[in-house]
């Protein structure tokens, strides 16, 4: 998202050897305007995790107006900021209702806002009017400090923004114009957030679960495989805070994908590395796996209840889940706060940082990562056609279970080693494999739903009316669960025979700038 | 989107001051509000330093071929603008003479801001026109401001005579402004309509002099006079407001038979 180029640029800064309390008297000098009295100004920007409202072209700041807090959401083309009472956000879907909340819910969805980035700063104003004494356009000065939610003040960058109003765009213009061409005055980069954020060293914008590709295609195998389970560790580590505190349901889903994706490259590239390690680390990894299951099956349930319109009578169902979910999240606690998690990080970083090689290392070990991760997903992509073509409308779900895991496989390789191939062809593989997963996802999820209805049914006590038609209409839900597989099937055959047809590995080609690597 | 008006007859009773008031309350709330100042006479518009130009006339409004959103102008505060006043408002009455389905002109013209904003506050000038009729048909409620006398009642028993016979779909929500404790006939005639059960709101605006300082500061009266009795009351309304026009389900208007106590009183206490 960038600013919108038909409207004028309105923000700038000063050079460090002009006063901004002098612009702004020179300034004022040259139209009719009103200096007000500086105020000091404390902004807390929110968004989620992974930067959702900011990549979604918004920013989001909280600030104090007299005993109300006030939401502040500013779009990042340029366009007018807007403000709306609230206390501080915390789930979107939390927001009282109104515009705001229908413009934050679909970017933010199930993560949580949290505080990225408070800023203090002292802000003076200067309003410029017409011949009436009705303001057309403000100019706002801002100097101060920024820092990280608990971490060390930083001085920002000096801000002149010049602040439109609807039906006076014009006025704001000339405004800018004049105050472009004061002495000293430089355009100035970035919103008032990324100036912000770069005080502190900081960036907004980068998901921390998926971490940018630092490979060569010239890196030895084992090395870069290492590389790439060293970027999944971090991943699990950066979730891990947020899985602890239980923020929101996406940092237990982001630790169990990067945990997963783990597993699958130790068990497809793990002949490159040392075998003892990689026992234990794949032993460590399948246990992190197991213990955290339970509990983002039960998130993947509740999150239906919010984002679904579901039938009324389940909601002692949805009751339960609750009561049972905190029940698991105690025990996923007790798992990552034990030993045997914290020696697990430990020797598998260890071992992920040891570049000694094996005694006895396979042919592949030293050869070019790209050749070797071209050769691997050629394979597993025969493997994903062979079993995809076995699969008809009454093929056992047991086997396109298998079928869905092979795709996971396919899916974790070309994630993990696509960035050494031209982007448009990994892209297009990945976009036909990625329909093909929905697909069988979808499916997994209504088959393990409805054993997990089945489950709870049992759990569940139908002494009360309204636990008697939770029962009822949790009957009804796998009933529909039931026929939605039967869709998948149908959408299943489609979304094969089209990934089968495609160019499948030739699309990954070699990237221009490092063909000769 | 909602939309308020409001609305009397009655000239003088405090309508352009609830409207920009109100407005002024709903804005610092959040609502993205507009005041559209039907107005001719602009006193809306004036107070907010705003000029009263839309551009166009009455036809082309009617037809809609005026680009209302292009007239919008931001007030000095955050979250509300005005669409202004024009001196051709006053020949909307015969542009919508003869125009089919005229009660839903204005309803109409306002589709373009629904996205844009969460309220609309209508100012109607005081005529019983087909301007008005057509507000009675795109508000969701109709602001009543009366001053305690029997003369104000008795329009008041107009209107709602009026709205039932139009069958308009508002809520009528009268209330009390400019009122007098100190005078016995302003005392009675609000235990009158609260003992009718006319539906009044119960808060009700004091006369007050910064209400009056409102034309004349150019500002809304929250911005000058926050604490003033009539400032706090109209805090009251505002709260009432919300209430009574957007969530509560709709009271029954009064029967005819209270709104010809409401004349015969009236007509006594005038006599």
């Amino acid at each position: 998202m960038t600013r919108n180029p038909k409207r004028p640029r309105l923000t700038f800064t000063v050079q460090p050897e002009t006063a901004p309390g002098e612009v702004l008297e020179d300034l004022a000098a040259l139209m009719p305007s009103r200096l007000l009295a500086a105020a000091d100004r404390e902004r807390t920007y929110f968004d989620t995790f992974d930067w959702r409202l900011y990549r979604g072209g918004f920013e989001l700041a909280q600030t104090r107006a007299g005993t109300h807090g006030e939401l502040r959401v500013e779009p990042r083309d340029g366009g007018p900021p807007r403000s709306a009472r609230s206390r501080g956000p915390g789930f979107a879907w939390d927001l009282p209702e109104g515009w705001l909340r229908e413009l934050v819910v679909p970017l933010a969805r199930m993560r949580r806002l949290l505080p990225r980035l408070v800023l203090r700063t002292r802000a003076t104003t200067l309003e410029a009017i017409d011949a009436e004494a009705k303001v057309v356009a403000r100019v706002v000065l801002e100097e101060g400090k920024a820092c990280l939610p608990e971490g060390e003040a930083w001085p920002v960058q000096t801000t002149l923004r010049v602040e439109p109003l609807r039906g006076y765009e014009p006025c704001a213009a000339e405004v800018a114009r004049q105050l472009a061409a004061l002495p000293g005055v430089v355009p100035l980069k970035g919103s008032t957030l990324e100036v912000g954020l770069r005080a502190v060293g900081w960036w907004p914008g980068d998901d921390p679960s998926s971490p940018a590709s630092d490979l060569h295609p010239r890196m030895r195998a084992d090395q870069a495989t290492r590389a790439v389970l060293r970027r999944y560790l971090g991943v699990i580590e950066a979730n891990e805070d947020g899985v602890l505190r239980d923020l929101d349901s996406e940092f237990l889903h982001d630790f169990r994908v990067a945990t997963r994706r783990s597993r699958s490259i130790v068990g497809q590239m793990g002949d490159l590395l040392d075998p003892e390690s990689v026992a234990a680390g794949a032993d460590g990894l399948a246990w992190l796996g197991s213990v955290t299951g339970p509990l983002r099956d039960l998130d993947v349930f509740l999150l239906r209840f919010r984002e679904e319109e579901l039938d009324p009578a389940l909601g002692p169902l949805q009751q339960h889940l609750s009561r049972t979910r905190q029940r698991e999240r105690r025990r996923l606690l007790r798992a990552l706060r034990s030993p045997r998690y914290t020696e697990l990080k430990r020797s598998w970083l260890r071992e992920l940082d040891t570049d000694t090689q094996r005694a006895d290392p396979p042919a592949d070990a030293s050869r070019a990562i790209r050749t070797v991760a071209r050769e691997r997903i050629a394979r597993r992509f025969e493997r994903v056609l062979r079993r995809g073509a076995k699969i008809d409308a009454g093929t056992p779900a047991r086997k396109v279970h298998r079928l869905r895991i092979q795709c996971k496989k396919l899916r974790y390789l070309i994630d993990a080693f696509g960035p050494l191939f031209e982007p448009e062809g990994t892209r297009a593989l990945l976009k036909r494999l990625k329909r093909l997963q929905d697909t069988l996802g979808t499916f997994n999820d209504y088959e393990v739903q409805i054993e997990l209805l089945e489950h709870l049914a049992g759990e569940m006590k139908g002494d009360t009316p309204e636990s008697a038609r939770a029962l009822l209409a949790m009957g009804r839900w796998q009933e529909r669960m039931r026929a939605d597989m039967v869709v998948e099937r149908e959408r299943f055959a489609r979304r094969f025979a089209r990934f089968a047809a495609d160019k499948g590995v030739d699309a990954l080609v070699p990237r221009e700038d490092d063909v000769g690597a | 989107m909602k939309v308020l008006a409001t609305y009397n007859y009655k000239g003088g009773v405090g309508k352009t001051a609830t409207c920009t008031t109100l407005a002024y309350l709903a804005a610092r709330d959040g609502l993205r509000t507009l005041i559209w100042d039907l107005d001719s006479q602009g006193a809306a518009t004036w107070t907010f330093r705003i000029q009263p130009s839309v551009g166009g006339g009455a036809r082309s409004l009617v037809r809609g071929a005026v680009d209302l959103r292009a007239a919008v102008k931001a007030t000095d505060y955050e979250n509300l603008d005005v669409l202004p006043a024009d001196t051709f408002y006053r020949k909307l009455d015969i542009a919508l003479d003869g125009v089919e389905h005229s009660e839903d002109r204005l309803a109409e013209l306002l589709v373009p801001f629904r996205d844009e904003y969460d309220l609309v506050l209508i100012d109607t000038a005081p005529t019983m026109s087909r301007v008005a009729e057509s507000v009675f048909f795109a508000a969701d409620a109709l602001l009543a401001p009366t001053i305690p006398t029997p003369l104000s009642l008795r329009t008041l028993a107009q209107l709602f005579l009026h709205l039932k016979k139009k069958k308009s779909p508002a809520r009528a929500l009268p209330f009390f402004s400019l009122v007098d404790r100190r005078k016995a006939l302003h005392r009675s005639v609000c235990r009158f309509a609260e003992e009718q059960e006319l539906g009044f709101l119960q808060a009700e605006i004091p006369y007050s002099s910064a209400v009056e300082r409102m034309a004349v500061r150019r500002q809304p009266l929250h911005v000058f006079a926050a604490r003033d009795r009539a400032a706090r009351a109209y805090r009251s309304l505002w709260e009432e407001v919300q209430e009574r026009a957007f969530r509560a389900p709709p009271q029954t208007p009064p029967t005819r038979g209270r709104i010809r106590a409401l004349m015969s009183e009236a007509r006594q206490a005038s006599g």
